[in-house]
């Protein structure tokens, strides 16, 4: 089985290496590759429409901009992982900004407390943001594998393992404690681990 | 046994968050156009200036009392620092930047769809209207190639 995983990681190093050379056809290829985790990723900071859009768009320009000083190659997929996360988290913050310029700017227009909102969109929200501060509490390789269990369901170990640097029989003993992991964060759990 | 009660419940607790919760999908045909246009301008002879000071990133630079003014941001490469004050109008963004020492003529600001140049004056100053939100990459003309390029950051 380690067979596969090498295999996805050369062809993966390939991909970059014909990429820095200017082949559109492997750019694409590589994108096709790693969209999915980026979506993934993009969701789990809770970015939605035109903020997620930003996003992607900047991993992509800044893999385009690294393509060329990429050192390994084969671990390309944690790179895009990490920068993914990282452009999250700011896209997260300059759609905060906007929302509390927006607020700023319009305070007496709008009721302080909207008491309408029904307690199952409060817990939704409120879960919502338990979810992104316990995603920015982990650290690689569990954030990137927690993004992919809640966002790619069923995703194919290989595809953890490309996504993350991880070796593939690793994958789910991982997944596991990344999982304990965001139930004590969300939960408040006093189990430890035995 | 405590072990597996707790891994249960962190398996019911992921299959309760996937509820209601998007799938990943595949990218949009925009997306798609601005990595093809960031792959085909990706070549770029001159330094690359890295952010070092971003107000998003600092503790509280999104709480209310802390956004009434503009975003700042400083990136620095090859001994020149560009210095950026982002202020936002709906989806575009005004951007007056200052780059120190003053080296160039014109500032190229370059989004993965198109490019606009905007005249530096004597003292390397410099305002770029009308910016689509989203990833943007300044490059510093003086006449021939360009001396320098910041990386690509999200307005």
């Amino acid at each position: 089985m380690s067979d596969q995983t090498r295999d996805a990681s050369t062809s993966a190093a390939e991909l970059v290496g014909r990429a820095a050379d200017g082949d559109h056809a492997a750019w694409r290829a590589l994108i096709r590759r790693y969209e999915l985790m980026v979506d993934a990723v993009v969701h789990c900071h809770g970015l939605a429409g035109q903020d997620a859009e930003d996003a992607r768009q900047t991993v992509w320009c800044r893999l385009a901009e690294h393509l060329d000083d990429i050192r390994s190659p084969e671990r390309i997929g944690s790179w895009i992982a990490r920068t993914t996360h990282r452009e999250s988290a700011r896209q997260a913050r300059l759609a905060r900004r906007a929302r509390a310029l927006e607020a700023g700017e319009g305070a007496r227009l709008l009721d302080p407390v909207d008491h309408r909102t029904p307690e199952s969109e409060f817990l939704r929200a409120e879960e919502d943001r338990g979810v992104r501060e316990a995603i920015a509490a982990i650290e690689e390789p569990e954030r990137t594998v927690l993004a992919l269990d809640l966002h790619r369901p069923g995703a194919p170990a290989a595809e953890v393992a490309d996504c993350t640097g991880l070796a593939l029989e690793e994958v789910a003993s991982v997944r596991r404690r990344a999982r304990r992991r965001l139930l004590r964060l969300l939960r408040g759990s006093d189990a430890v681990d035995v | 046994m405590r072990g597996r009660g707790e891994d249960e419940r962190a398996d019911l607790l992921i299959a309760e968050l996937r509820r209601g919760r998007p799938e990943a999908g595949p990218m949009s045909d925009r997306v798609r156009r601005a990595a093809d246009g960031a792959f085909a301008a990706r070549a770029v002879e001159a330094p690359v200036a890295e952010v070092v000071d971003d107000s998003l990133e600092r503790p509280g630079g999104v709480r209310p009392s802390a956004v009434s003014g503009p975003r700042y941001v400083v990136l620095r490469g090859a001994g020149v620092e560009v210095r950026l004050e982002i202020s936002e109008h709906g989806d575009e963004r005004r951007v007056a930047g200052r780059v120190v020492p003053p080296l160039g003529e014109a500032v190229e600001v370059r989004s993965p769809f198109g490019a606009r140049e905007f005249a530096m004056d004597g003292g390397g100053g410099f305002t770029a209207r009308a910016v689509p939100r989203g990833p943007v990459r300044l490059l510093v003309h003086d006449g021939g190639g360009p001396r320098l390029a910041t990386r690509w950051i999200s307005m």
